[in-house]
């Protein structure tokens, strides 16, 4: 049990250190962008989400893959933690790109792919916490193993689909396909954020987990 | 194998089509609803070009909106008096009761779409002549994918606290690339001017979603059912 | 010329401070809990 507090203490620290540089980079030494000017540093906590998101569905994927297969309770708890926290990075990444296009472009939402496909995979998540909690309690860990998949397989389907849909313009700033990251501090800076709040994704994937289990274990003692 | 199958298969067909329960819905719903959009889009005093360029964003939108609706109900029989469970214990493969229910959701939620694309063409003045067999095949191929899900989905809300409430919450979003799949190759279709054909990019992506949700459906439904 | 933005950095430092000394007391209480658990799981078995 102390090795257990000690390796939490251990990943809290150094996600907390690297949070911290990541927010030094972010508004201490990284210099304003040309054409957007300060609003941009909102990318960095934007991209870093969107990558945290991704790698939560990746874990609802595998750890939903693994229930089926061992019907285990730990692959259950981490799907659902998964899922949750997931769908929390998924809103700050919808938040976080429309303030950051009200402000650089005027609009709060714009129909063109990327947003449109966070949109779609934060309701995919939605759907997932839904039937998680009005499920029937004796078979909602196997739905929603298995709508966790539906919805993993989904999600490339969406990204590439939605790329594909006929735009009026292109709003959303081709940041890193285009050369536009030409600066390296803009690049280590990306770097550092998304290692952070994947870090910090992964730390709240973990914990959530085991509130659910000490949770159950909690239960079965009682009865 | 085969036998059941068939056997399913009728037995499915013909459950709905006696009760006629989900077909009577349907059909009565896409009246009441066709009606409401086509006085919503004739609101606008749009020319009939544009009013031809809304068609598909109205057909498909009734469409997701009504065959939600009731294909919640399709399990219901079968969970009552624990029907289900005594079929799966005769030996039948779940995937079987799974690709049962699903044609016969399939011909039932395509008969009520055929019935909502006619009303809707004629409240809205839409000729759909010129695209009829080509609006027919995107139709049969965005009913059968939406059925292979919905089935799959439809079980898992029979059997939840909120029953059908919750059914538009995990299914809908799931279905997401079928609905912008089936809205841009409609579009494609009547736009006119573009040549038109299914090895194009959305007609294309209709095709590859009915073979994963059939094949996700035929996996991983017997994981539900034997709980 | 670099740009830099104190107040918004010890802002937001604040705030990720908060968050992460609430998730070090998550992680303090869960683990309290677990040991709590097994201690009474092995006096069960006892």
């Amino acid at each position: 049990m102390k090795n257990l507090l000690r390796i939490d203490i251990l990943a809290i620290s150094l996600t907390g250190i690297i949070i911290a540089y990541a927010n030094y980079l972010v508004f201490m030494v990284v210099p304003n962008e040309r054409i957007m000017g300060a609003v941009q540093r909102i990318f960095y906590f934007h991209v870093g989400s969107a990558i945290a998101c991704y790698v939560a569905f990746g874990i609802v994927f595998v750890s939903s893959l693994a229930y089926l297969a061992r019907r285990d309770r730990v692959s259950d708890a981490i799907s659902e933690a998964a899922a949750e926290v997931g769908f929390v990075f998924a809103s700050i990444v919808l938040l976080s790109g429309m303030i950051w296009g009200k402000v650089a472009w005027n609009t709060w939402f714009n129909w063109e792919p990327r947003l449109v496909s966070f949109l779609l995979l934060w309701m995919i998540f939605l759907g997932y916490i839904f039937l998680r909690a009005f499920g029937e309690p004796s078979r909602v860990a196997t739905q929603c193993a298995i709508i966790g998949i539906i919805g993993a397989l989904m999600v490339p389907v969406v990204i590439f689909s939605v790329k594909l849909l006929p735009q009026v313009f292109q709003l959303h700033p081709q940041v890193v396909e285009k050369q536009g990251l030409r600066e390296p501090l803009f690049v280590s800076t990306m770097f550092y954020s998304m290692g952070a709040l994947t870090l910090l994704n992964l730390v709240l994937i973990w914990l959530r987990a085991r509130i659910t289990l000490t949770d159950e274990k909690l239960n079965e003692e009682t009865w | 194998m085969m036998n059941s199958f068939v056997t399913l298969l009728r037995k499915d067909l013909t459950l709905e089509f006696r009760i006629k329960e989900m077909i009577a819905v349907y059909l009565a719903m896409s009246l009441i609803f066709s009606v409401v959009l086509a006085f919503g889009i004739s609101s606008a005093f749009l020319y009939q070009e544009e009013t031809l360029r809304l068609y598909p964003a109205a057909l498909w939108t009734l469409f997701f909106f009504i065959a939600t609706a009731t294909i919640g109900r399709s399990f219901e029989y079968e969970l009552e008096n624990n029907v289900l469970s005594a079929v799966v214990l005769t030996g039948v493969s779940p995937s079987l009761i799974y690709l049962s229910k699903s044609l016969s959701n399939s011909a039932v939620i395509g008969a009520g779409h055929f019935f909502s694309a006619v009303i809707l063409a004629i409240l809205l003045n839409v000729d759909l002549r010129p695209f009829a067999l080509n609006l027919a095949l995107i139709s049969i191929l965005s009913v059968t994918a939406y059925a292979f899900l919905g089935t799959l989905c439809a079980f898992f809300s029979s059997v939840s606290k909120l029953k059908h409430l919750l059914l538009p919450f995990i299914l809908l979003p799931l279905l997401f690339p079928l609905i912008l799949a089936s809205l841009e190759s409609t579009q494609l279709l009547i736009s006119g001017g573009i040549e038109f054909s299914f090895g194009a990019f959305w007609p294309s992506l209709l095709i590859f979603l009915n073979v994963v949700y059939l094949i996700l459906g035929l996996t991983l439904f017997k994981f539900a059912v034997r709980e | 010329m670099v740009d830099t933005f104190p107040g918004l950095f010890w802002g937001y430092t604040a705030i990720w401070a908060i968050l992460v000394l609430y998730i070090v007391r998550l992680a303090i209480r869960i683990n309290r809990l677990e040991k709590r658990i097994k201690s009474s799981e092995d006096s069960h078995k006892h």
